[in-house]
């Protein structure tokens, strides 16, 4: 299991209270279908997802960004117990939506670098340390439940 | 051959044009210091990198940091002939340097937080995009002569 320090869950909390799901969310599925276009296989019920434009003006990319910052505030609230947090939407993923669990780590990325347009200085390199370290237990926890 | 977009090529140049290459250089690599402490092993000369703020106000660290940077400037220069541009370089980090090669993806990582970070908003999906590619090419040009 994973070990936090008192500080690391004080930046973990700090950082996280200053993301607002509602302007974050959004920014975040497209950022990652636009970066890294194969992900577009993912999200074949999402309508018009192939050009940038597109991806930026459509509604169900901006509130699946919501729903997976939703998640991501359990992780937040749970660091203790991510693996069994996540287990569900681990199994989810992988026995019904067969995503390639190399993904989990492509959006992570993504998160911290729309984090880190935001915070900008904020996010020094220490506060990303343990930001990512946070990431990758969440990133471990979605992998939970893959054989 | 790489195939560059003018879209890309003008963002590529202009996030070249917004950014101080020595600060950001700086503060890429004592990131990665920071962040991925066994990237350590590769500056023992270095003097103190014992703590995050010793990496931050190391001399050689920064002073590296540029060196490191102006390369990618040149690469930037050179859009269209990364590859060769960068032979002599992957020769000297392969065969006197001994970096595992899986390093300058990470550095390439902590260069796109630090420059999101000095961008902000203006860092948009499509210009991370862009710059996502162009450092890929960088990283690849590296590890072209290893073997």
């Amino acid at each position: 299991m994973v070990k936090w320090t008192e500080e690391e869950r004080e930046t973990i909390r700090s950082v996280w209270e200053k993301v607002d799901i509602d302007e974050t969310g959004p920014q975040l599925i497209a950022r990652a279908l636009i970066v890294y276009p194969w992900t577009e296989r993912y999200f074949g019920t999402f309508g018009d997802i192939f050009t940038t434009s597109a991806i930026l003006s459509n509604a169900k990319v901006a509130a699946h960004g919501k729903v997976v910052l939703r998640a991501l505030d359990r992780a937040v609230k749970n660091l203790d117990n991510m693996n069994e947090t996540y287990a569900a939407l681990s199994r989810l993923h992988y026995e019904n939506l067969n995503v390639d669990p190399d993904n989990f780590r492509l959006l992570a990325d993504c998160i911290t670098i729309t984090i880190a347009c935001k915070l900008k200085a904020a996010l020094d390199p220490q506060v990303q340390a343990t930001w990512q370290k946070f990431l990758s237990a969440v990133v471990d926890a979605m992998n939970s439940q893959y054989k | 051959m790489v195939k560059w977009s003018d879209f890309e090529r003008a963002t590529i140049a202009d996030i070249f044009s917004k950014i101080d290459t020595g600060a950001v250089g700086c503060a890429a690599l004592s990131r990665c210091l920071t962040v991925y402490p066994w990237t350590q092993r590769y500056f023992s000369k270095f003097g103190n990198l014992s703590s995050p703020d010793a990496i931050a106000s190391n001399p050689k660290v920064a002073a590296h940091g540029k060196v490191v940077m102006g390369g990618f400037e040149k690469a930037a220069k050179n859009l269209d002939d990364i590859k060769n541009s960068f032979r002599d370089l992957s020769v000297l980090h392969s065969e006197k340097l001994q970096v595992d090669p899986d390093n300058f993806k990470l550095l390439a990582d902590c260069v796109t937080i630090v420059v999101a970070g000095q961008l902000g908003k203006a860092f948009t999906s499509e210009v991370h995009a862009a710059f996502e590619k162009f450092l890929a090419v960088v990283v690849s040009s590296l590890r072209k002569q290893y073997y």
